[in-house]
């Protein structure tokens, strides 16, 4: 026990480690610390390994995983719209086919539309003939439609 | 750096003189280390683990270490830092149980190791009033009697900064003590 006298207001006040280990824990600290140690460089040497054998392999099957998932991105695609193509029966595609207009649409200078031969003939008016017949075509198209 | 401890690195750097190394050094130190930890988390058996830790983290990096900082001080360092992170953990958990000063208080009264008279228990009463950095640049500097130089090795602060931050605890605490005896 030691009486401070340079430092300010604390000088009555004596200095004392009030806080105390049990009796006997310090002759037994050094061989609990050894063996702590020992233990914990045994548990470093099982796990730490592993832990990294572990880490690695997940890392390349993640950047494997995301390759494969890459380069199969555009095909599956394909496939899905494949699916989706062959769930539809022949009939009615030939059916649709057949009931509307076969065009071809040009952007450039100014709209063409092309219509293969039996459409135009099947479908479209003359265009020579009088207003009232066009316009009794045309509703008649809408009722079909 | 003292003979002692070169002596210890001499030892540790041989793989066969590791163990004996680390018992001379466990024996040279542990009393200092338990005293700085204990002092700032209170409770023995939060001690005793900090203490096991730290000598875990001194064993783990004595092979690195290098002299120029002193050995003293950077067992401190990591004892010091141990003891802060657990506090600042606990801190963490305040608003769930209660005021982490109350807790270390608790402590301190229930401690069936604490031999203290009325004046002494005082004084850590107010000393737990402290932050937890303030109240380790006080023990060091109040019981354990390091040099601020010494101490701005281990916290890694200005000597000037530590006087600063000592005598503003002396300040509080005397503030405390005459508060209490009013």
């Amino acid at each position: 026990m030691k009486k401070r006298e340079s430092e300010p207001g604390l000088e009555e006040i004596k200095t004392k480690a009030v806080l105390s280990a049990p009796s006997g824990y310090f002759d037994a600290l050094p061989d609990r610390l050894c063996e702590h140690v020992r233990k914990n460089n045994r548990q470093q040497q099982v796990y730490f390994p592993n832990l990294k054998l572990i880490g690695r392999i997940a890392a390349s099957l993640l950047v494997l995983s995301g390759v494969v998932w890459f380069l199969n991105k555009g095909q599956m695609n394909d496939s899905r719209f494949v699916v989706d193509l062959s769930q539809i029966r022949n009939e009615d595609i030939i059916t649709y086919l057949e009931s509307y207009p076969q065009f071809h649409v040009e952007f450039w200078d100014e709209w063409e539309i092309k219509i293969s031969g039996d459409v135009r003939n099947n479908l479209l008016p003359d265009f020579d003939l009088p207003l009232e017949e066009i316009e009794a075509w045309a509703d008649s198209t809408d009722e079909r439609g | 750096m003292e003979p002692h401890d070169q002596e210890i690195l001499d030892l540790f750097k041989n793989p066969e003189g590791r163990d004996a190394a680390f018992r001379k050094l466990a024996h040279r130190y542990q009393k200092g280390i338990y005293g700085i930890i204990r002092k700032l988390v209170i409770n023995h058996d939060d001690a005793d683990d900090l203490v096991q830790e730290a000598f875990v983290k001194i064993w783990k990096g004595l092979d690195k270490f290098e002299s120029e900082s002193g050995l003293f001080t950077w067992i401190y360092r990591i004892a010091t830092n141990e003891a802060l992170q657990f506090l600042r953990k606990k801190k963490r958990w305040k608003w769930i149980l209660s005021d982490n000063d109350e807790i270390l208080e608790k402590y301190l009264k229930q401690d069936p190791l604490l031999s203290a008279d009325e004046v002494q228990m005082r004084l850590q009463k107010a000393i737990l009033q402290l932050p937890d950095k303030q109240r380790l640049v006080f023990h060091l500097r109040y019981y354990d009697d390091l040099s601020y130089e010494k101490i701005a090795k281990i916290t890694k602060t200005r000597p000037g900064s530590l006087k600063a931050s000592y005598h503003q605890a002396v300040t509080k605490i005397k503030k405390c003590l005459l508060r209490n005896s009013s």
